[in-house]
């Protein structure tokens, strides 16, 4: 048999029988493969000649061969195209945020003034304004989050794991703006009435951190409430990771002699450590984007928190806020357009820092399979 | 039923308008866009206009002053709508705008105080209300405000600052006041659409600074005559020039829109704060001037239009029906000929429009 030359399409073709198979590949594309296939068949002796076949074989090879050509070109072209789109939202953003770059450099990110009136711009209260409800989103959604998914994935009944698991994957798709009304209904008088001045009450008498005035809207109401948007996030990628321990793992573990709680403290949260810092780093960029629920209950102040009842402000409900206004200022526009880049920076360096940490975590096997950053 | 047309309809024709807006071309229709606050009396307008005026077609959008303003200047629109006039750094970037005073309101000041009753009247004025706003007097029981008012209690709690978070006019009217009257704050904040606030916490909207105020003890805010009507809310008195503390309301805001009007000072464009310029017993110091930005540049069979809508609106326009039902008070242009004169036949370029014939 002669060796292939092409791809699968020309080795299909070249072993068995000489008759071409049933379903062609990308047959879809061809569509006038069944005429040149029915000819030879009708051969009286009932095996096709020499002749026939090669012309059969030359016909669909070069037909199959184009349309590979067509769909590879396909591909490419919409690999290309994301390329691209990335290239203009970034090169777009750069030009259109020169003027701020330009004049301000790089004390735009740790200069605390942002104001308009009077031409001065820096990022700093607005960072640390993400900083913080990212932060206050993630110590809130982690634990909770994995306590949950092992508990689905080890400790629930049966006729339990499937409701929770369906309301969960729900939890992750409700839009936004549903959240926050819910912190303006729900989580801001609950904090403004019970839960900042029981802490300004207990840990605020010896730590300036907790106290404050109870307000309800700030950087708590915010970090929790986009925090609960996050949990449903780390905790399906995390359910699942734990589901996907193997087996004989798990048997090996009962079969030295470990309880049910050693198993998978032991054995099954190192297995699907990966997965859950892919999660979790799934959830950093959802709390960091997060613009509609915080911009509700975050209390749009920009100044730099000092406690934990404080008001803050962040890039992204920032841009929400003012941007409309900002495009009468080309200076102004600019300085927004910059915060939009640096967050669009820092996202992209927490993905590349998740991969390159799951890389390593993970040894080299199922790399990119959980979770995915 | 405003309230919820003023909010929804912004939000849902904001994207719209972006498209109607750039491909408007025909001689009879215009596109209006811009002050979020002027959106509902456009809105009765255009109805009312296109009713009496059959081939005309009036597009009406709420995407925000600093919108109206920079896409009326490039053409994109045919009016923007915009609650603060052109300041000198705006006209020297759109010299081919004017603008044309269209209604009156106003910024009030609104608290929720613990344990005072509903209707107590308060009073402040300017350099008290800034240095509330700079976080410099941070009890209700201060001695500035205690002084102020002198019949009331006030309790020892904090004041909560609450402002607005979205670029608005009625910031800008609000920080004109405090810059007008408070040497400080003019030199470290001054007014802005969206000046960089000291203290204090921020909403999107005067619908959400109400339902903060009123949600929060101790909470001071401000919102335009509208939000004060619809939800019954206690407003302070303002100090004016003359030193008469004054509460907002349309006969008060039309005091200090005649004295304007009266004021052969005041420029024909009225591109010029009303705020703390007029003097007068009845005068709130905190109204201001509704505008419509108008390119001098626009093809002329469209300023034609454009000069007949305008006609129509300051004069038939300006009946209560529309104007005080959507929050605002009416212009008294009807008695003001000369006035009304300059605006459509000398800051508008084109053909000249006989006001005494009706629109």
């Amino acid at each position: 048999m002669a060796v292939p030359e092409h791809d699968q399409g020309d080795t299909l073709l070249s072993h068995g029988d000489h008759r071409p198979p049933a379903v062609a590949p990308l047959s879809f594309l061809v569509p006038d493969m069944s005429d040149a296939a029915e000819s030879p068949a009708s051969s009286p002796s009932g095996l096709p000649s020499e002749s026939a076949l090669k012309s059969l074989r030359r016909t669909t090879h070069t037909q199959i061969l184009r349309s590979e050509r067509i769909f590879q070109l396909a591909l490419r072209l919409g690999g290309v195209f994301i390329l691209l789109l990335f290239a203009t939202v970034l090169g777009v953003s750069v030009v259109e945020a020169w003027p701020s770059i330009e004049k301000f450099g790089w004390s735009f990110l740790w200069n605390p003034t942002w104001n308009p009136h009077r031409h001065i711009f820096g990022a700093w209260t607005y960072l640390v304004g993400t900083f913080w409800v990212t932060g206050i989103a993630l110590l809130f959604a982690i634990p909770i989050a994995i306590l949950s998914a092992l508990f689905l994935s080890d400790y629930a009944p049966k006729w339990l794991v499937g409701g929770v698991s369906t309301l969960m994957e729900m939890l992750a798709g409700i839009p936004s703006i549903v959240f926050g009304a819910f912190g303006i209904i729900f989580v801001v008088p609950l904090m403004r009435d019970h839960v900042e001045p029981a802490l300004a009450n207990t840990l605020g008498r010896h730590f300036d951190f907790f106290s404050g005035d109870a307000m309800g809207y700030g950087i708590l109401s915010a970090g929790l409430v986009v925090g609960i948007m996050v949990i449903p996030l780390v905790a399906t990628v995390t359910r699942d990771s734990l589901i996907m321990v193997p087996r004989e793992t798990v048997e090996a573990a009962y079969a030295l002699g470990s309880t049910k709680a050693e198993m998978v403290y032991f054995v099954k949260l190192p297995a699907v450590m990966p997965g859950i810092i892919g999660s979790v780093i799934l959830g950093f960029g959802r709390a960091l984007g997060e613009t509609m629920a915080v911009l509700l209950l975050i209390g749009n102040q920009a100044s730099v928190p000092t406690s934990i009842q404080d008001v803050g402000y962040t890039i992204s409900s920032l841009l929400a806020n003012t941007f409309t206004y900002a495009v009468i200022d080309p200076l102004f526009s600019a300085a927004e357009i910059e915060l939009g880049l640096i967050l669009l920076v820092i996202s992209l360096v927490v993905n590349t820092l998740g991969r390159e940490l799951l890389l390593k975590l993970m040894g080299g096997r199922l790399a990119g399979s959980v979770g995915g950053g | 039923m405003k309230f919820v047309t003023r909010t929804a309809g912004a939000a849902a024709l904001a994207g719209l308008v972006a498209l109607a807006g750039i491909g408007q071309a025909q001689a009879a229709d215009i596109s209006i866009s811009g002050s979020s606050m002027l959106f509902p009396l456009e809105q009765v307008w255009s109805q009312a206009y296109m009713k009496s005026h059959p081939g005309t077609h009036i597009s009406v959008a709420s995407t925000g002053s600093g919108f109206g303003i920079s896409n009326a200047a490039n053409g994109n629109i045919t009016i923007g709508a915009s609650d603060a006039y052109l300041t000198r750094d705006l006209k020297k970037r759109y010299p081919s705008l004017v603008s044309i005073p269209v209604a009156f309101e106003d910024t009030q000041v609104i608290y929720n105080i613990p344990g005072l009753s509903k209707g107590t009247a308060l009073r402040i004025d300017g350099p008290t209300l800034a240095r509330i706003y700079m976080g410099k007097i941070r009890f209700w029981n201060d001695k500035a405000l205690r002084a102020l008012n002198p019949d009331v209690t006030f309790p020892h709690s904090r004041i909560k600052v609450i402002h607005r978070a979205d670029a608005s006019g009625t910031t800008f009217v609000f920080t004109d006041y405090l810059s007008q009257t408070s040497k400080k704050w003019n030199e470290e904040i001054g007014r802005d659409l969206s000046p960089a606030w000291p203290v204090g916490s921020g909403y999107n909207g005067s619908d959400a600074v109400v339902a903060a105020v009123m949600s929060t003890p101790g909470a001071i805010g401000y919102v335009g005559l509208g939000w004060i009507n619809e939800y019954h809310l206690d407003s302070m008195a303002l100090k004016n020039l003359d030193g008469y503390f004054v509460k907002g309301s349309v006969k008060t805001i039309q005091a200090a829109g005649k004295a304007a009007l009266h004021d052969p000072t005041f420029p024909d464009d009225f591109n010029q704060s009303m705020v703390w310029k007029l003097h007068g017993k009845d005068v709130y110091p905190d109204a201001n001037f509704e505008f419509w930005m108008v390119s001098t540049s626009l093809p002329g069979s469209t300023m034609k239009d454009v000069k007949k809508l305008i006609f129509w609106a300051l004069t038939k326009g300006q009946a209560s029906k529309y104007t005080v039902k959507t929050g605002f008070a009416p212009l008294p242009f009807t008695p003001l000929k000369p006035r009304l004169n300059k605006i459509l036949n000398h800051i508008l370029p084109g053909n000249s429009v006989n006001i005494e014939s009706g629109g």
